[in-house]
């Protein structure tokens, strides 16, 4: 298939599942039952207040009319107004975006660093000791809940040791050392899930490459065996690798909330946190559809690196 | 199956030998035996609690942050509360939710999967899996804590009954993970809709429902049931992430993610079993089912699973 036309095909099935997820979110919102002007207001006040408020929101009007105005403004950039801090959802989002992606550049690396080595290595020893202890590990990475692990990390380097900060985050602008240092823990408490991930991945690729006969020929040649392994193998079992990478660091964007809420770190996961703690539905709503969409985006835009670098996959 | 004498010889063969070839994994793979030891002590603990302990989960006792000792095996926590006797009530509810979830999450999914397959690239087909890729577009666990912020953690009065917020959570989390085994029966469904018994069975004028609900499924049974193992471990951690977060199982009742969510604040103080003990069984429990997953994978029919996409 053409370039041009797979890109234009996956496009078209990005709007719909953003538009379908708007959809949903949209619904859950304001379908359920609970009176978000009662939620806002409070049970003390009179009939008058709450309608001018529910005209003042719109929530008179036909439902698909409401969703309409909420598409509209947030196709804008406007996700609407906290009700509790008061502020645009917009900007909220914006002050607490650049920490949680700080966090999941950090736990991608930290994932590669530990994936790339380990499945490399569980490949070239394939039925060895090596890889056993590769392959248990690779479970224990994926059956590892991730708060856990994170209480266990305070526990282990922050309270005994003391090597590491129990939470908390130091802007870059303090110093990009210990800015990084803070985030250390919960980045390898993000990780240590899609580390396990690329690693299987990465090794089943690495023995696909590797039972290829241009491996037996480079073999043949008399290429030293580790160069065969990150020479000829490695290089090639990379691209399904890095394509799972791809969609790890989507699933690490989306899904910080669980670890700023251990690491206490000001994110947009903490402020989805702070948000459904207060019932402030705005901003639940606003980082909702901002996390899916930047989920969804960051797999299209996978898919299209994807496609680009290997025309096979677009059929 | 449709007995028709000779056209039988086309029907796939009768899967004798599951309990030898179980058998014979087995003893190849100490792994999967040591996580099938664990998930039935899990079982026996959540079903035979008084067997094992005799204090309560829930009521408070003057012995507050007591480390683990003879009388209390796990330490107690900040309200004097047994740790163990509060893990094993957690490991109810983590079976408990891991039970109902898969198979509300079956109940829905396999249907839809079926019936997109057996109509494959037929209107019908579309109109659910286009449903079905929205869902799973995004991380179940995002939506799930979108639907419980929005829904509530109190019990949701809907006139004629009122929901206690654990069947909420049962039923978010289920309808959650519906979508994935929409899309492993599907792709099971599409592999069997061409075997030649299929097509015997329609030049016979059996029904389309006949065929698909009693002979098809019942040969999609294996790819499905590895997913649904795994899927068990998924919602237990679900469950817990939720009631780690708040939006799960209230206190004073006792879950492992609450237990941990109560650790949190005694993690820099030194109470550290609050936090190991918890963790480390859902830790175990959720390891062991992946094991036991790949497991099935091994025992049941690998060339089936191969064609179907999960090998």
């Amino acid at each position: 298939m053409d370039l041009r036309l797979y890109l234009l095909q996956r496009l078209a099935s990005l709007v719909v599942v953003v538009l379908g997820a708007s959809i949903l979110i949209f619904l859950i919102m304001r379908l359920l039952p609970g009176d978000p002007v009662l939620a806002m207001l409070g049970f003390d006040t009179t009939p008058e207040i709450v309608a001018e408020m529910r005209a003042e929101m719109g929530l008179d009007r036909p439902l698909i009319v409401q969703y309409g105005i909420w598409l509209r403004d947030a196709l804008t950039g406007d996700l609407g107004y906290s009700i509790i801090i008061s502020a645009s959802v917009t900007d909220l989002l914006a002050a607490r975006f650049p920490v949680t992606l700080h966090l999941a550049i950090l736990a991608l690396v930290v994932a590669l660093a530990v994936a790339v080595p380990a499945g490399v290595l569980a490949a070239a020893n394939k039925g060895r000791a090596l890889d056993h202890i590769s392959r248990f590990a690779g479970l224990a990475g994926v059956s590892m809940p991730n708060f856990w692990l994170g209480l266990l990390l305070i526990l282990l380097f922050a309270v005994t040791l003391g090597w590491l900060p129990v939470g908390g985050y130091v802007p870059l602008g303090d110093g990009v050392l210990a800015s990084n240092a803070s985030l250390l823990l919960p980045a390898i408490t993000l990780g240590t899930a899609y580390a396990a991930t690329i690693m299987r991945m990465l090794r089943a690729s690495m023995l696909d490459v590797l039972g290829r006969d241009y491996i037996a020929v480079a073999r043949a040649f008399g290429l030293k065996e580790r160069v065969v392994i990150w020479h000829d193998a490695f290089l090639n079992a990379l691209i399904p690798t890095l394509t799972v990478a791809g969609f790890a660091f989507g699933y690490m964007l989306a899904g910080t909330i669980i670890v700023e809420v251990i690491f206490n770190i000001p994110g947009v996961g903490r402020l989805l946190y702070e948000s459904i703690l207060t019932r402030d539905y705005p901003l639940v709503q606003g980082i909702v559809l901002f996390n899916i969409t930047l989920f969804v985006v960051v797999n299209f835009l996978v898919d299209v690196l994807y496609s680009v670098i290997d025309p096979r996959v677009r059929g | 199956m449709a007995t028709v004498g000779p056209l039988d010889v086309d029907a796939p063969p009768p899967r004798v030998g599951f309990v030898r070839r179980a058998r014979r994994t087995l003893a190849r793979d100490p792994l999967a035996v040591a996580a099938m030891a664990v998930v039935a002590v899990i079982v026996v603990l959540a079903l035979a609690p008084d067997l094992f302990t005799t204090y309560s989960p829930i009521r408070p006792s003057v012995d507050r942050l007591e480390p683990p000792s003879a009388t209390h095996l796990m330490g107690t926590d900040q309200f004097g509360r047994d740790t163990f006797a509060r893990a094993v009530a957690g490991a109810q509810v983590s079976l408990a939710v891991g039970a109902v979830t898969v198979v509300l999450a079956l109940a829905i999914g396999v249907p839809m999967g079926a019936l997109a397959g057996y109509n494959y690239g037929t209107r019908l087909d579309d109109a659910i899996m286009r449903v079905m890729d929205i869902l799973l577009a995004f991380p179940p666990i995002i939506l799930a804590i979108a639907v419980i912020a929005a829904l509530g953690t109190e019990p949701l009065d809907l006139g004629i009954v009122t929901v206690p917020h654990i069947t909420k959570l049962l039923f978010v989390i289920g309808v959650l993970y519906a979508p994935q085994v929409a899309r492993v029966t599907r792709s099971a469904v599409l592999v069997e809709r061409n075997e030649q018994y299929v097509l015997a069975e329609q030049a016979l004028g059996a029904g389309h429902g006949r065929i698909l609900f009693r002979d098809v499924l019942r040969n999609c049974v294996s790819p499905v049931s590895v997913h649904a193992t795994v899927l068990v471990a998924n919602a237990i951690i679900a469950e817990a992430s939720l009631s780690f977060l708040g939006l799960g199982i209230q206190p004073p009742q006792p879950s492992w993610g609450v237990m941990l969510s109560d650790a949190k604040t005694y993690v820099t103080s030194g109470e550290w079993w609050l936090t190991v003990f918890p963790g480390a069984l859902i830790f175990l429990t959720v390891c062991s089912l992946n094991i036991m997953g790949d497991f099935l994978r091994d025992v049941l029919d690998p060339r089936e699973l191969t064609r179907s996409g999960h090998g």
